[in-house]
């Protein structure tokens, strides 16, 4: 059993090459249930995103895994194997493992910790759950990753804070205001950058929003898609006597604002707090006004600033957490260490009951006499000695099962109690299940009712 | 209390209480939100504790067991912890719980070096009367409000420090904003004001029936009357909008500190309160 991860991602595939292996939502559920009927898979999840379309599977053979699964890809997208295999990502093993706790926890997203990609593997897994196309192995592996992936984000806050100079000016408000909603906004400038900025602190639910332009014209037609008001450039004092947050993005050469009219209308505010952005480059308001106690001026430098620090902050955070992922992994193979013992322990327990139900059938023949309660309280000492005699053994075979040497030590465990041929059988009566259940499935196929 | 004071608890309460300072402090140096939650349950301990030993200790002996200096400060603690953990839990304020540690410790270990009062049969026989009680536990209450608008003044100052700095930092992040502080200071002292003047209210009506010889030039009565002039003066600049923001929490860690040294002076150089000496 090896687990496989399959595909390709922004950081491997141009957009045009992404756009056409991309599965729409509503194929996933489709494409996962043909894959599983590809052979040597045994367990399988796609994960499609506009950034991403990856295949985790598990698969009983490593080289026949990876051909059905690439082959799948190329019949599915109607490609040629060098219009895809240069841009293919192929792990194995703890690879595959390390690369999906990476992509969910958002490290491996194009903005580092976010968190929508944890979404997107959740709602793979999900659906992957509902038809059936995972087992034991994914099941754990996906709850673990995306239980990693949720620690990670609450502990770390590794997605917090804004990445663009737009939040940044949003999350800076933030921090001077209570409450944006009641905040008027006062948009100087009635551009491109005027109509972004004033898009997102919108978006926020602030309160009256004017918008103030050399060309009145403009400055109504901007104001009228926010329910602001429109007003020309001889109305910026007065409008900034009741604005708490300014942005300010025009072409002027001269500072629009400046420290004067800041300090006249000072009286006029109490001292109310002003949160000025300069966007403009040249810049439109007099940087002396930071100097005013009430006034907080920042511009466009100062907006970057903070989102290279923020980035700077999440690569940090990340590195932490990239040292936690070995740790998870150490944990999922420990776990799939004990999977492996459990068909041996099985096999034990199976053995010696059998062991136990033939003794008593014998006392039966041979001691006709015993009573049905007598018999009973035979079988119920019998078990007993079974079980007693059982534990430590089966104790020893779970450590054995995460012992570095586990595979030889389990092949000794199961020499010693000559287990090889009931774990042979109960092997033959499973693979002659799923055989079954493929055969039928084919067939539901051919006669048109999946 | 002094039972107590020996117990096995009260010397848990303070290693406790110690270990919650240091987390708070690793999450205020290096934002480490595991060490914010240990730091709060750690305090939720020493309150826990802090709450059986004081009903414990009025169980076994009465309501006086507080109104020393010494083991007022235990109730005053007590009451900032409370205040502090309920603000944290309704409005999730970042820092709150290492701000109030810090304030909470100090007085604390100031109640260690106070000397411990004698309380004579003679004097809680006086003493016994539920006009005093009320004085008493007013007083705790506005000092308790005063303590914490004080803690978001400071908090605020660092804020609007690290705004004008342009520091983008993680303080920067997890402080709450200018606006939001500043309410919580003037929400405190809203309380605080009127908690306080009833107190005085109620402690000179005692003091009138009960002392035979009640002064109003001790250093104690003129400087509480001094502070609760000093805060209904921030009442009044704040409702007349005369200041705001950076201007309004400096005045209000200047109302403070006269408050913080009237407890000093008042304790030093007056007599008034007859069992805290």
């Amino acid at each position: 059993m090896h687990i496989i991860t399959i595909g390709l991602n922004y950081k491997t595939a141009p957009i045009e090459v992404r756009e056409k292996v991309a599965f729409a939502p509503s194929e996933l559920a489709e494409a996962m249930c043909s894959l599983k009927n590809e052979k040597s898979i045994l367990e399988n999840i796609i994960v499609s995103t506009c950034n991403r379309t990856e295949i985790y599977a598990v698969v009983d053979q490593i080289h026949t895994g990876q051909y059905y699964m690439k082959r799948f890809l190329l019949q599915k997208f109607g490609l040629k194997d060098e219009e895809l295999s240069p841009y293919l990502i192929i792990k194995t093993g703890n690879e595959a493992i390390e690369h999906l706790f990476t992509v969910s926890s958002g490290l491996d997203s194009m903005v580092i910790g976010e968190t929508q990609i944890l979404g997107q593997v959740k709602d793979s897994y999900l659906l992957a759950q509902e038809d059936h196309v995972i087992g034991t192995i994914f099941n754990q592996l996906f709850k673990q990753a995306i239980t990693f992936a949720k620690k990670v984000h609450s502990e770390t806050g590794i997605g917090e804070n804004a990445v663009s100079v737009s939040y940044a000016a949003v999350e800076l408000s933030k921090k001077i205001f209570n409450n944006l909603k009641g905040c008027n906004v006062l948009i100087v400038g009635a551009g491109k950058m005027s109509n972004l900025a004033l898009q997102n602190l919108y978006s926020q639910g602030v309160g009256k929003v004017t918008v103030i332009n050399r060309t009145t014209e403009n400055a109504v037609k901007l104001a009228s898609q926010f329910n602001g008001v429109g007003k020309g450039l001889e109305s910026l004092e007065d409008s900034l006597k009741e604005a708490d947050i300014v942005i300010s993005s025009t072409g002027s050469k001269e500072y629009v604002i400046t420290e004067k009219m800041v300090q006249r209308i000072e009286k006029a505010r109490k001292g109310k707090p002003i949160f000025l952005v300069d966007i403009a480059v040249p810049r439109d308001i007099e940087p002396s006004i930071h100097n005013i106690s009430s006034a907080f001026l920042y511009d466009i430098d100062d907006l970057q600033g903070i989102v290279a620090e923020n980035l700077a902050e999440r690569e940090r955070e990340a590195v932490k957490i990239k040292q936690s992922i070995t740790e998870e992994i150490d944990n999922f193979q420990s776990w799939l260490s004990l999977l492996g013992v459990v068909p041996v322990i099985s096999a034990l327990r199976e053995k010696a009951l059998d062991i136990q139900s033939d003794t008593m059938t014998s006392l039966e023949r041979k001691l006709p006499h015993l009573s049905e309660r007598d018999l009973k309280v035979i079988q119920k000492h019998t078990k007993s000695i079974v079980n007693q005699l059982l534990r430590d053994p089966i104790m020893k075979a779970k450590e054995m099962g995460s012992s570095k040497q586990s595979e030889a030590q389990i092949a000794l465990f199961k020499e010693i109690f000559k287990l090889d041929e009931l774990l042979n059988e109960s092997n033959e009566e499973k693979h002659m299940q799923t055989a079954k259940e493929k055969d039928t499935l084919r067939v539901k196929q051919e006669l048109g009712y999946l | 209390m002094e039972l107590l004071e020996s117990s096995f608890v009260y010397h848990l309460i303070i290693l406790l209480f110690a270990w919650s300072i240091v987390f708070s402090f690793i999450d205020f140096i290096d934002t480490n939100r595991l060490a914010s939650r240990v730091a709060f349950y750690l305090l939720a301990i020493v309150w826990g504790f802090s709450t059986v030993l004081m009903i414990y200790s009025v169980s076994q002996y009465s309501l006086f067991s507080f109104i020393t200096s010494r083991e007022g400060l235990y109730v005053y603690v007590w009451i900032i912890i409370s205040l502090s953990m309920i603000i944290n839990w309704l409005v999730k304020l970042d820092y709150l719980v290492f701000f109030t540690n810090v304030v909470s410790f100090l007085v604390f270990s100031l109640s260690i070096l106070i000397p411990k009062a004698g309380k004579t049969a003679t004097l809680v026989d006086q003493l016994k009367s539920e006009l005093l009680y009320v004085h008493i536990g007013l007083a705790f209450l506005a000092y308790g409000a005063f303590t914490l608008s004080f803690i978001f003044s400071v908090m605020y100052i660092f804020q609007y420090f690290l705004l004008k700095k342009k520091k983008w930092s993680n303080h920067l992040k997890k402080l709450g904003s200018l606006g939001k502080l500043e309410k919580m200071v003037n929400t405190f002292n809203l309380f605080g004001v009127p908690l306080m003047f009833t107190s005085l209210f109620l402690g000179v009506i005692w003091a009138s029936l009960r002392l035979h010889s009640f002064v109003w030039y001790d250093m104690k009565v003129l400087g509480s009357f001094f502070v609760l002039i000093m805060f209904s003066t921030f009442i009044y600049l704040k409702v007349s909008n005369r200041l705001y923001g950076k201007s309004l929490c400096l005045f209000n860690i200047c109302c403070f500190l006269v408050l913080f040294g009237n407890y000093v002076v008042s304790n030093l150089y007056s007599s008034f309160h007859l069992w805290s000496t």
